[in-house]
């Protein structure tokens, strides 16, 4: 497999260009993360949507500022959402508050561990058993995907959208959205194994 | 119950669990449309500042440069125009195969995207070093080289191909568009009877002939090695030089008519799976305008709006008109300007 086909293969590309001043690239790496990173930021703050622009713009300029240094040591979207937390954690210092308690599912670090893995490697986690923590687990484990991994699931079970419809959206062809569907299927059924020990089937027993 | 059957009702299941799963989830969040814009504006804001400013150089050089005008003695006697000299001469577009011999291997160079007039070389061949190019008194060949630049050879023009990224140009005109990438690891190098032609990430023209050579800025900045002295033509200028002479030099604008017919050779715009965005930017750039949308928010539904299709042979502007005939979007062309409105 050579770089270009692996996730970090791909995100050492982006950077490259982006840091090499290719405005395509730029937009790109916006349209690609922005919108996953606002949602993981408002999660942490307290679904204050100012709080989560102000954190995630300072997030993102620093990012791009620091974009050449990129080595591709973790996935991108890792690296945004670790300057994202102690971004938040500024802001929150600087409003002489603390940081929520009630840390959201993919700070732990096993579940971000996991979370990573889904391109790779076991692991073998605690456990969350919470309902709501399970839906926050679940979405984020959608932005932790591919975008186009995680637009196809949604389409398909959330909006119960026809393989042509999914297809047309993602801009390829019926055969491609199959196998597009069916990645993003595995991708997301590693992660959730990884993370509850057992087969999403298993949960409705 | 056989194996396949065990395998098909477990997938069917584990189908089931995985829809029920992303059903009690819900849908992600969207994010609104105007934290969006902001968020973008200022992002792109603080990535623009980390690219290299050429305009403190270009500010420099250009006052040296009027001071230089101004004391050195203007010339009369015009050079004549070296795309003349084939035109009397060749009808066809003609392709010489591998000139040199002593070649030791092919190295594959450049693509032939598009053929106006008689087309000798079919497109979609493959040229290598060492082959000439001669385009008849209508004909123009476009090519693609490596990393996606482009060099188009104009009617009249002789052209060799030295390697992968240099080229001696006996007579004619070519126009290279190298990019808009700042970074780059080499340049493109067009040699002349009147010296080397190096680019720095740019548009360019340049007409050559025995005695004279004259180089077209659109966009970036080039360097013509001449008499072991750099004389640097940036973009919006024209430069000229007659051997023994000093070069004359004159704005040009990048969307100035001394560009149609680069843009007549413009090799088109695949615009399947492509954003809309990136179809206008590379409309902007084919026809030397600066891309303006009425505010951010346009510009990132620009960016959000996917295309599908095909615009086959048409100009810049007529793909334009096509493309957002099936959009929301409208357009309006200010001189200098592609503005997109709502």
């Amino acid at each position: 497999m050579s770089d270009g086909d692996t996730q970090i293969g791909r995100d050492r590309a982006l950077a490259r260009e982006v840091a090499g001043g290719d405005a395509g690239a730029f937009d790109r790496f916006f349209r690609e993360y922005f919108p996953r990173l606002f949602r993981f930021a408002l999660a942490r703050a307290g679904d204050d949507p100012a709080l989560a622009e102000e954190v995630v713009q300072r997030t993102m300029c620093i990012v791009v500022r620091k974009m050449h240094s990129y080595r591709g040591e973790a996935l991108l979207f890792t690296w945004l959402c670790q300057i994202c937390r102690n971004e938040l954690n500024a802001v929150y210092r600087q409003h002489g508050a603390d940081l929520r308690a009630d840390v959201p599912i993919d700070d732990h670090p096993a579940v971000q561990a996991a979370l990573e893995s889904m391109i790779g490697e076991d692991f073998r986690p605690d456990s969350v058993r919470h309902r709501e923590e399970l839906a926050g687990f679940v979405r984020a484990t959608l932005d932790y995907l591919p975008d186009n991994y995680a637009t196809a699931l949604e389409m398909k079970y959330i909006h119960g959208c026809t393989v042509a419809e999914i297809a047309h959206r993602l801009g390829v062809g019926d055969k491609a959205a199959e196998s597009v569907l069916s990645r993003a299927r595995a991708a997301f059924r590693e992660g959730f194994r990884s993370l509850w020990d057992r087969e999403p089937a298993a949960l409705f027993d | 119950m056989t194996d396949d059957k065990r395998q098909d009702e477990t997938t069917q299941r584990d189908d089931a669990a995985l829809a029920e799963l992303l059903r009690f989830s819900g849908p992600r969040k969207p994010v609104p449309d105007d934290i969006e814009a902001r968020v973008y504006a200022r992002v792109r804001e603080a990535w623009q500042e980390t690219l290299p400013a050429e305009d403190g150089e270009g500010r420099v050089y250009h006052a040296v440069r009027r001071e230089w005008q101004q004391n050195a003695k203007p010339r009369h006697r015009r050079w004549a125009a070296p795309f003349a000299l084939a035109a009397s001469v060749l009808v066809a577009l003609a392709l010489v195969l591998r000139q040199a011999p002593d070649v030791p291997a092919p190295v594959a160079v450049a693509t032939v995207v598009r053929v106006a007039g008689d087309a000798a070389p079919a497109v979609d061949s493959i040229l290598y070093a060492g082959d000439r190019i001669e385009t008849g008194a209508d004909a123009g060949i476009t090519l693609r080289l490596a990393d996606a630049e482009s060099l188009r050879v104009d009617a009249g023009t002789t052209l060799v191909i030295v390697d992968r990224n240099r080229f001696r140009l006996d007579a004619g005109r070519v126009y290279a568009d190298t990019g808009d990438r700042i970074y780059r690891d080499r340049g493109l190098v067009i040699d002349t009877a009147m010296g080397a032609v190096t680019d720095v990430g740019t548009q360019f023209a340049v007409a050559a002939g025995v005695d004279a050579v004259s180089i077209a800025v659109r966009e970036g900045r080039v360097d013509l090695a001449h008499d072991s002295v750099d004389i640097v033509t940036v973009a919006g200028e024209h430069m000229a030089l007659e051997r023994g002479g000093v070069p004359q030099i004159s704005r040009l604008a990048p969307h100035d008519a001394y560009w149609d017919w680069v843009v007549d050779l413009s090799p088109g715009f695949d615009i399947e799976n492509q954003s809309l965005l990136d179809f206008l930017r590379w409309a902007a750039r084919e026809t030397g305008r600066e891309l303006v949308f009425e505010d951010t928010e346009l510009r990132l539904a620009a960016m959000r709006t996917d295309l599908h299709g095909s615009t086959g042979d048409l100009a810049p502007l007529d793909a334009v008109e096509s493309v957002l005939a099936t959009t929301r979007f409208h357009y309006r062309i200010e001189d200098a300007r592609i503005v997109i409105e709502r």
